[in-house]
């Protein structure tokens, strides 16, 4: 059947390394059932790059930064959050950022890599050039905001000023002279054309704001001086691309004036001087705009800005609960990983959360507060628990009218445990059976559809952790019964049993996969690629370290982000090094 | 440096809140500037446009049950009855490349007549996707080479190549003051050209000098990308240049209703229906004032689960667990008919020559999938509606024997709009063959 083709019988035969991607190996035919199981392939990219070798001698953390191939750089744009944060960090809060950009596109289940390998379409690209426009306007407008105001459209000093000041913070590294004046002269006679000092001044923020400069993250690297003698061509990010990369990674926003007088002074290329900024970010405020963006990419939380449920079948809709919903997860984030410091698998355990009004409504606990949300603690006895007992989990991952076992499945095998779900093949009948006297319930009829072997092969894997949740219908709210019967929420995943939502959690923090999740995750966010097969012996250094410490967040923020991995590069790919088919 | 304003008297009268121009023959010399292709006999312009729906169709409902001209509407084509003589319709066809991943392979194929590219472990297209294929060749004249809408919000599917796509504006009142905002000069209203133009243009300039040397730093790949983003910067000053000129002097050419600020849902239903019913009328007004002559219209998109008013579950749920003859998947798809005739009637109310805007257009209706249930590439559901100037010929139904490529409709499409191709699509769905049943 052609869409298991996909399937790569690459077995796990080495002990010991990390396994950068699990496919869930599906097994159509008569016997599918009983051969379900997970394998763990590298990712399907770099397979094709390189030929797959066995993993005889598995790298150890010592060897692990000698054995790093770095990737190649890649330029990526800003992200609509990223721009947003950026307006507020250099501007503040009285300048609007433009509302209408270009939305950004996940790419692997992440806007970072999305942006780094997606273009600005031409409307994109005039809605950054509309938002230049519109954000030099209100600079202009507003006390303050700029250093001087041209005097006349000849003032060619304050335009000067105005570029000298702005320009590296907005392009976030030094200007070379030759642009400063290029802007200089550009204002100058868009002022004498127009015959307004403002029109002059508003020239040079327009060029500043609308530039790639801005838009894109222009990180390329430069050669390393300190290059092990093996690799005399070794680079390295430079200490101001370090400073955006860091503030990027770990605030999801531009850098403060710390971290560019730091990068200034070449402290960012040492380790001693990356380590020290790391630790001040890490303990910094604008960490938890950071935290919240990864999560909710690595969730898929922004998709809850497009919930939709139909309010005739679940009365507690409305509008407001995906962005609650969100809130309510982000709220956990930094509780568990920013104001204390959890273990990453509490996120799943965690009997704690935060609630509105209408998610207490919801769960059908007393809020704590009248208004915006409070913390609570759920039963502990509870079917309830950790992230998979949210409402953004059980309702993004759900249909508009009734639960869906098969999304919550294949959502709990992506996004949280890294597993590749093949695509159904095609040409298949994919109905699932009516309710029965004898398939009353959804997993009922989930398992008499599961008769079909062409179905079974893949659905008897990515059903189950979704059986685990069938006590939550399509909005989240607790139920013990499903069409008249009872609900049996028991199931399976890859040889690990449950019966209740509970044991479900259980389960899932403890799937080795879990942890290996993690560290891909953020290393991807981070890097704004999936790992490598270069960067695989990185990958189990970091793994060992995020074991070691605890399975703590903020460590494994501060470990990628001194990372070789995350310091280092490989050389720009040129139109030549393609055409001769090498591959950094 | 300011050219001095035409002051060209335009017939023009309103008729019951909507704009009816007197439709007069037009030359060349009208619009303002030479345009040697893409051109019907009576001297308009001919457009192309798409108008995609997600989840595709029952074939046994959508197929009508004879061919030829004259043939007999099936249930779900019910909705066209008003437009009788104004669309063909096309079954039978087959999206050949590889079905890898459910709802996007076959769009690729019936939308690029090419293959998904695989890029890590995501889809994307590997070229241009229709729209965009003919906006690089009929929509170079015009303020915008392209626009692209959506009456649900997505990402859409136009494509200018792997990973570079034209999200759709599906905001009515964002797409009305794009076209007639800021800028926008009715022809004969005597308004002036604003002078900041020409400054900035010269911004525009510079900016290009930035992404140049940007590019110089680059890999081929960025590089590549950065390409696009210079093509995004070359837009807005065509767009600026265009503004400068006199506005194309079209009989036609009116402001359309300004839409409403905000479409909220109604019982959790989204308004589909006004959402479209507005785009569509600021849409046929665009291209009357030729300010496009290319667009898509993202009804919904692949997989959309969304709740259609009077349905009692998501769209794609039921089109996978709807059992029996699927009665609510059925009902939506004529819902989305229904859209569909809404918004060529638009087109269909603005007088052209002797004609009407549709007649001088060609907008081509399809899906992600032939038949949802089963992601089926067989028997894709196609419209053609507007002859494109008298290019294609109307009221035919075309049932394809033997389940030939779908790709043939897009070249029969490229050569009713003037292009002159051996051949459209790659691999697998790659043609040489058109659909000679429609070609006129």
């Amino acid at each position: 059947m052609s869409a298991f083709r996909m399937l790569r019988s690459v077995g796990r035969s080495a002990v010991g390394w990390t396994p950068l991607l699990t496919l869930l190996a599906c097994e159509p035919g008569d016997d599918a059932v009983g051969a379900a199981r997970t394998r763990s392939v590298v990712p399907p990219d770099t397979a094709d790059a390189a030929p797959d070798t066995p993993d005889a001698s598995p790298p150890d953390a010592e060897t692990a930064e000698a054995a790093l191939t770095p990737a190649a750089p890649r330029l990526a744009r800003l992200t609509h959050r990223q721009y947003h944060n950026a307006v507020r960090d250099l501007f503040g809060t009285d300048i609007a950022p433009p509302s209408a950009l270009e939305p950004d596109t996940a790419v692997e289940g992440l806007r970072a890599i999305g942006s780094t390998v997606t273009t600005l379409s031409p409307r994109g690209v005039e809605q950054a050039y509309e938002g230049a426009k519109a954000l030099a306007d209100q600079l202009l407008a507003a006390e303050g905001a700029l250093p001087c105001s041209p005097a006349d459209a000849a003032d060619t000093a304050c335009l000067r000023r105005i570029a000298e000041a702005l320009g590296p913070r907005i392009w976030r590294r030094p200007l070379e002279s030759a642009e400063i004046d290029a802007l200089v002269d550009a204002g100058t006679r868009s002022g004498a054309a127009l015959d307004t000092p403002a029109a002059a001044a508003h020239t040079v923020l327009v060029l500043l704001l609308a530039s790639p400069n801005f838009l894109y993250r222009v990180e390329i690297g430069e050669p390393d001086p300190d290059a092990p003698a093996d690799a005399p061509d070794a680079r390295r990010y430079t200490s101001h691309e370090m400073a955006s990369r860091l503030s990027f990674f770990l605030w999801n926003s531009v850098p403060d004036t710390e971290l560019i007088d730091a990068a200034a002074r070449g402290d960012l290329v040492t380790e001693a001087g990356l380590q020290t900024q790391v630790d001040r970010m890490l303990a910094s405020p604008r960490v938890e705009d950071g935290l919240r963006n990864l999560f909710a990419e690595w969730l898929d939380l922004y998709a809850l800005d497009e919930l939709s449920k139909d309010p005739n079948v679940f009365r507690h809709y409305s509008a407001d609960l995906g962005p609650a919903a969100r809130e309510e997860t982000l709220l956990l984030v930094k509780h568990l990983f920013l104001t204390e410091d959890h273990d990453f698998r509490d996120l799943l355990l965690s009997r704690t959360t935060f609630v509105n009004r209408r998610l207490a409504a919801i769960y059908n606990v007393p809020s704590t507060v009248d208004e915006g949300f409070g913390r609570i603690e759920l039963p502990a006895d509870g079917a309830r628990v950790g992230f998979l007992g949210q409402v953004a989990f059980l309702a993004l991952n759900a249909h508009p009218t009734a639960s869906s076992a098969t999304r919550r499945g294949i959502a709990v095998r992506k996004r949280l445990l890294c597993q590749e779900v093949p695509s159904p093949p095609a040409n298949l009948n994919t109905a699932i059976p009516e309710p029965s006297a004898d398939a009353k319930t959804l997993k009922e009829r989930l398992e008499s559809h599961q008769q079909n072997p062409a179905c079974a092969g893949c659905h008897v894997l990515i059903d189950p952790p979704g059986y685990g949740l069938e006590n939550f219908d399509g909005i989240g709210r607790f139920r013990l019964q499903d069409n008249g019967a009872d609900i049996d929420a028991s199931g399976e995943i890859d040889g690990n049993g449950f019966t209740t939502p509970a044991e479900l959690a259980q389960v899932v923090a403890d799937h080795p996969d879990l942890m290996t999740c993690a560290v891909r995750t953020v290393y991807a966010y981070a890097n704004g690629h999936l790992p490598e097969r270069g960067e695989k012996a990185e990958l189990a250094r970091l793994q060992e370290s995020f074991e070691a410490g605890g399975h703590r967040i903020r460590g494994l923020l501060g470990a990628v982000a001194t990372s070789p991995g995350f310091r280092r590069v490989g050389p720009i790919v040129t139109e030549a090094a393609e055409a001769a088919g090498e591959h950094p | 440096m300011i050219k001095p304003l035409s002051r060209r008297t335009v017939l023009r009268g309103l008729l019951g809140g909507a704009a009816v121009g007197v439709g007069l023959p037009m030359l060349e010399a009208m619009l303002g500037r030479k345009s040697a292709f893409a051109q019907t006999a009576n001297g308009f312009p001919q457009r192309f446009g798409l108008f995609f729906w997600g989840n595709g169709a029952l074939p046994d409902k959508f197929t009508p049950p004879d061919d030829g001209p004259g043939f007999t509407l099936s249930e779900q084509l019910m909705p066209f009855a008003p437009l009788r003589g104004k669309f063909s319709v096309v079954t039978g066809m087959r999206v050949l490349v590889p079905n890898v991943e459910p709802h996007f392979a076959t769009a690729a194929g019936v939308l690029s007549g090419r293959p998904l590219l695989k890029a890590g472990t995501d889809y994307t297209f590997s070229g241009p996707s229709i729209d965009q294929f003919l906006a690089a060749r009929i929509g170079q004249e015009t303020r915008f080479a392209s626009i692209e809408c959506a009456a649900y919000p997505s990402n859409g599917l136009s494509f200018n190549g792997p990973n570079s796509q034209n999200p759709p504006e599906s905001n009515p009142h964002a797409l009305f003051d794009r076209i007639f905002g800021g800028g926008f000069r009715l022809p004969g209203s005597g308004a002036m050209v604003d002078p900041a133009i020409p400054v900035e243009r010269s911004v525009l300039d510079a900016l290009m000098g930035d992404v140049g040397r940007l590019q110089a730093k680059l890999g081929s790949g960025d590089k590549q990308r950065l390409e696009q983003h210079l093509e995004g910067l070359r837009a807005i000053e065509k767009r600026l240049r265009r503004l400068e000129e006199d506005p194309p002097n079209l009989a036609a050419c009116a402001y359309p209703t300004e839409p409403s600020a905000d479409y909220p849902e109604i019982e959790g239903r989204p308004q589909l229906r006004e959402k479209n019913a507005i785009q569509a009328e600021i849409l046929a007004m665009a291209m009357a004032c030729d300010q496009t002559r290319v667009f898509s219209q993202f009804f919904t998109h692949p997989v959309s689960n969304v709740l259609f008013p009077g349905i009692a579950a998501g769209h794609h749920q039921l089109t996978h667990d709807e059992g029996g003859d699927q009665p609510q998947v059925n009902a939506i798809n004529i819902q989305i008919m229904e859209a569909f005739v809404t918004f060529l009637q638009a087109l269909d109310r603005i007088p052209e020559g002797t004609g009407t805007l549709l007649d001088n257009t060609v907008v081509m209706g399809t899906s992600d999938v032939a038949w949802g249930k089963t992601h089926s590439p067989e028997d894709y559901p196609i419209v053609l509606a507007g002859s494109a100037g008298g290019a294609l010929k109307m009221d035919i139904h075309y049932r394809s024997p033997s389940g030939e490529n779908a790709s043939n409709v897009l070249l029969t499409l490229c050569r009713a709009l003037g292009q002159d191709l051996p051949e459209f699509g790659a691999e697998q769905g790659l043609t040489r063959d058109g659909v000679s049943a429609v070609e006129a």
